[in-house]
């Protein structure tokens, strides 16, 4: 088959017409059409169909937008999961005590006054940095975390 | 209706968009049976089915009056609502093929009382020869079908449409180099799912 062949029998696609009479009822049907597209209430996926239609009118730009959206997405996501990671990290190292934590440390030595002074290992003579008070005994360090 | 202002005898389709914007909306309907017939076609050559082709053709001309302000002028009404059509028709067409996976043979619609007259004269008197080329044009939809959207706008717009390099490249928003390579391979492959049935 030579390209004129070919040229001639494509030529005469342009006659397969649905004939005068489509035609002449064509603008009556459509009327009725667009009426019947101003009750029709577009959903919110044609709705952003048609505005991404109309802000890139070629498939080829909406595939390069498309693309673009998923890999901006895909960073989004990365950058959002990875700051997580090390502020756990980080604040669980850096946690101060809670002031439970702090009471009992303080509710072991005010105890600790009711044993014998020499059997406490604050008492030791060695333990130069250990003092009485009235009603507790504790060392240096526990008193600079109080 | 524009007040005041007269309606030219035979106005061009620039002035018939001014007319439209200005308040006097039935001017639209010049648009409407003045491109009803070009823009069938481009779309029945595309999708070879008369029922989307009737619903692809509504919704040219309904985005084509919903935009109608948008027309900058900066090329024709012509070219501007066959950039619609034929868009239409490649979304259309590619919607179809990502549903139904494959071009089905159900979705051609020889029988729809299309006029196909083939200007042959031998035909008219020989039943067998008329027979042989009613099977040409189902063939032919089938091979335009098995194309690309993007290929088979191309051959609809310059081989049936009669359309010149310059306006298609306008219309598809490609260069004219795309054009004419994608003619090329499109004519090929044609004549390659044509040439058994021819012989």
């Amino acid at each position: 088959m030579t390209d004129q062949e070919l040229s001639k029998l494509l030529k005469l696609k342009k006659a397969e017409t649905p004939g005068e009479v489509y035609f002449s009822q064509f603008l009556t049907e459509f009327h009725r059409y667009q009426r019947a597209e101003i009750l029709h209430k577009p959903t919110f996926s044609e709705k952003l169909g048609e505005w991404f239609t109309q802000l890139l009118p070629t498939p080829r730009m909406t595939y390069a937008f498309s693309g673009c959206a998923a890999l901006a997405l895909l960073a989004a996501g990365a950058f959002a999961l990875l700051p997580v990671k090390q502020a756990s990290f980080s604040t669980a190292s850096m946690a101060p005590f809670t002031p439970d934590q702090q009471l009992a440390t303080f509710t072991t030595y005010a105890d600790a006054s009711h044993q014998q002074p020499e059997l406490l290992p604050s008492a030791t003579p060695e333990r130069a940095s250990t003092y009485v008070t009235g009603t507790s005994v504790g060392h240096y360090e526990t008193v600079v975390t109080f | 209706m524009a007040q005041g202002k007269e309606t030219p005898p035979n106005p061009s389709d620039e002035e018939l968009v001014d007319m439209v914007l200005a308040g006097q909306i039935t001017a639209f309907d010049q648009l409407v049976l003045r491109y009803q017939q070009k823009l069938y076609s481009v779309l029945y050559n595309m999708t070879s089915n008369h029922d989307d082709t009737n619903d692809l053709l509504m919704e040219t001309f309904d985005k084509a009056y919903r935009n109608l302000a948008s027309f900058k002028k900066q090329s024709s009404f012509y070219t501007w609502i066959y950039t619609i059509a034929v868009h239409k028709a490649i979304n259309h067409s590619k919607r179809k093929s990502k549903t139904a996976n494959n071009f089905s043979l159900n979705d051609l619609d020889p029988e729809s009382g299309m006029e196909f007259q083939i200007p042959d004269a031998s035909s008219a008197a020989d039943p067998e020869r008329q027979a042989h080329l009613k099977d040409l044009q189902i063939r032919l939809n089938e091979s335009l079908q098995k194309l690309s959207e993007e290929h088979r706008a191309v051959v609809v717009l310059f081989d049936v449409e009669g359309m010149s390099h310059a306006e298609i490249t306008k219309i598809l928003g490609c260069t004219e180099g795309t054009v004419r390579s994608r003619l090329h391979y499109a004519h090929k492959q044609l004549k390659r799912y044509l040439e058994k049935f021819v012989q």
